[in-house]
């Protein structure tokens, strides 16, 4: 059988790590269909990275994360996410705060794994210096700065050659200043780029693909989601080292 | 490549999946995120115009004590420095409150307690603040601890 040439890659493992994966019909050896079966694919497993066990509700808590903004700020797509308001302030439901946050830790884990790039996303300049420290630490990107339009949607233009693209934006916080969503948002979305995005009581949540409410001002709660999304990159990309040396 | 920038319509899963559908994306050049948010989708579909369905009344968060703290606060006890720092200290209220339940289970009558709960907690912040102003340096023979051994913070702008 003649192979076209579009992707058939001989993967020793049945399925290849590189962003291009052939589906088309290859002739596969019959000692690999045999390792296949032996491999396991992180996609079949629930929580591969173990991501489960990083944080408990109480280190939420202990973080502030539970604390959203007044009342009369509130975004009515966040109602569903909140706990009640205790004296004008509303209060997030931690529970919901974590299953959101798992899923999150799960999916960057696995974009890390894949070799994916990840940008960091803050506009408070509280924050910002931590958020960068932390991407420098697990070997990412930053943008805590001024936002040009069109660095995604015009990124060829701008930069004067073909630019990739990150292909996951994490969101530190959705909001520009207490008005405006950051356009990075909308740009993801339009440049078919998943998010995930920490979303306060007064934020929009509907363009986030994981969307994780909880406060996005303390620096505590900031220092514990740059711990947690760390320590998942940390993961993936071990996970990923292991497997090529596996493949060498 | 082919993509989609009408980010409004659909989400960015439901775009892609129909460009590889119609053949205008090649399978080979799907997105690296695209079999992981197929595995792993999120709780709630991230599209645009996404109606509000549950229509969640926001409940208020009220507790039985808050008739005690609300005491405490109309006779002005209520409010003192809370460092944000230290995750370890209770709050003035707390601390209130606390004191509270203790006189009331000694069996003092209830119009005493909010004066007297309210004295022994200014004394214990008293002693906890003088406490804190007579720390012993870890290394006393550091020339950090020289200068502030010699420092005089009380007098600072005093003229001598």
């Amino acid at each position: 059988m003649i192979l076209s040439n579009t992707g058939c890659r001989y993967t020793k493992y049945g399925f290849s790590l590189l962003r291009y994966t052939s589906t088309s019909p290859q002739v596969i050896p019959e000692n690999v269909i045999d390792v296949q079966q032996n491999q396991k694919n992180p996609l079949d497993y629930p929580d591969y990275f173990g991501v489960h066990n990083l944080f408990t509700v109480k280190d939420l808590f202990d973080a502030r994360v539970h604390y959203g903004h007044k009342i009369g700020s509130l975004n009515d797509n966040m109602r569903s996410y909140i706990y009640g308001s205790r004296l004008g302030h509303l209060i997030f439901d931690l529970d919901t705060t974590a299953e959101h946050l798992r899923k999150a830790l799960n999916f960057t884990a696995h974009i890390a794994y894949r070799g994916g790039i990840i940008c960091f996303f803050n506009r408070n300049s509280l924050n910002a210096h931590i958020v960068e420290k932390t991407a420098m630490e697990c070997g990412e990107y930053a943008h805590t700065r001024f936002w040009r339009g069109g660095i995604f949607t015009n990124a060829n233009q701008q930069f004067g050659a073909i630019t990739r693209l990150p292909d996951l934006c994490i969101f530190l916080n959705t909001q520009n200043n207490i008005l405006n969503q950051h356009t990075a948002v909308r740009d993801s979305a339009k440049m078919l780029i998943p998010t995930i995005g920490i979303v306060d009581s007064n934020c929009n949540p509907n363009l986030v693909s994981y969307p994780v409410p909880g406060n996005d001002d303390s620096p505590t709660a900031i220092e514990l989601y740059c711990k947690l999304f760390k320590s998942a990159i940390i993961r993936g990309k071990e996970e990923r080292r292991k497997f090529l040396q596996e493949t060498e | 490549m082919a993509s989609s920038r009408l980010e409004r319509i659909g989400t960015i899963f439901t775009r892609v999946e129909g460009l590889l559908s119609r053949g205008a994306m090649k399978p080979d050049d799907r997105p690296l995120w695209f079999d992981v948010y197929k595995a792993f989708p999120p709780i709630t579909e991230p599209k645009y115009a996404r109606p509000n369905l549950v229509v969640k009344e926001i409940r208020p968060i009220l507790y039985k004590e808050d008739v005690l703290r609300a005491k405490f606060h109309s006779n002005g006890y209520g409010l003192a420095p809370v460092s944000l720092l230290n995750q370890s200290n209770e709050t003035q209220t707390k601390r209130l409150v606390q004191q509270y339940d203790e006189l009331k289970a000694e069996g003092i009558p209830e119009d005493e307690i909010i004066e007297k709960a309210a004295q022994a907690v200014a004394v214990e912040r008293h002693s906890y603040a003088a406490q804190k102003l007579n720390v012993t340096p870890k290394n006393p023979d550091s020339v950090t601890a020289q200068v502030l051994a010699e420092a005089d913070i009380k007098n600072i702008f005093n003229n001598k």
